[in-house]
């Protein structure tokens, strides 16, 4: 059964590898996955490393997505 | 671009995010428009990162961006920034979501997050692109430091492609990568700088 791995461990992954999980070493996943699902320190760590992927990766959002969120807060 | 004009640049935005935010208190919906075009992307890649569930992801990111508006009058400073506070929110609403829709069996491998080869992932690639503001910040890091952010992030390379390309050990391509995140995330940080108590 995977556990979650020490606060050090996942740090300096984290650190090395940012914060796309798919890019750390294979057998590290199942554990950082499970420290992340567990471990609230775990997921304030991944939202402070999270802008870096961010800045590299600006994944665009649907078309119309941001449109439909102002009109639900107009008529609501 | 000297690290400190670029801190002033993001010095900049902060300014105008805690510009919008005071707009927003006052039920300014054109100022919430601009702030939901300046997180949509960020919330969206969380999502979509940890869900694989383009439906999904959609669905936490309209939840968390209209938490903000329902709470708009609530919002006091803290301790807590509020980069950090949006993310965290919707990192946590997306695990829920996982734990959910498996809820006896739990994630047992990193597919079950981010499955390499999905359309999703394959659109995260697809859809990658620079920022200026990125490509300042990234010219303030020494040589190695950017060719080893560069290597990583645009070729994908992974830790001993790094160190073949850059003639270092697989323990110094780590290390490289390490201190340019570290001071990118710093960079960044000014960025989003602005700071917020719980909603």
């Amino acid at each position: 059964m995977t556990t979650a791995m020490n606060m050090g461990a996942f740090k300096d992954l984290l650190e090395t590898y940012g914060a796309d999980l798919a890019r750390w070493p294979a057998d590290t996943r199942a554990q950082a996955a499970i420290t992340l699902e567990t471990s609230e320190t775990a997921r304030n760590l991944y939202a402070d490393f999270a802008p870096v992927d961010d800045a590299f990766a600006d994944t665009k959002a649907p078309a119309g997505l941001a449109e439909k969120i102002i009109k639900k807060i107009q008529t609501s | 671009m000297t690290t400190h004009q670029i801190n002033a640049d993001n010095a900049n935005g902060a300014s105008q995010d805690e510009a919008l935010l005071a707009r927003i208190a006052k039920d300014d919906t054109t100022a919430y428009a601009t702030l939901v075009d300046r997180y949509l992307p960020r919330l969206w890649r969380i999502g979509v990162s940890v869900l694989c569930h383009e439906a999904e992801a959609e669905d936490v990111v309209q939840e968390v961006l209209l938490t903000v508006w329902q709470n708009r009058h609530n919002w006091k400073a803290g301790d807590t920034k509020f980069s950090t506070w949006v993310y965290r929110v919707t990192l946590n609403r997306c695990i829920d979501i996982k734990r959910r829709r498996r809820p006896t069996t739990g994630i047992e491998t990193i597919s079950d997050i981010m499955p390499a080869g999905t359309a999703t992932a394959d659109k995260l690639m697809a859809d990658r692109q620079q920022s200026a503001q990125l490509l300042q910040m990234l010219a303030t890091l020494p040589e190695t430091q950017k060719r080893a952010m560069t290597l990583f992030y645009y070729e994908e390379l992974n830790i001993k492609e790094i160190s073949n390309r850059l003639c270092t050990t697989e323990d110094g391509a780590r290390s490289l990568l390490k201190r340019g995140r570290k001071t990118l995330r710093e960079l960044l940080e000014n960025d989003n700088r602005y700071e917020y108590g719980s909603i």
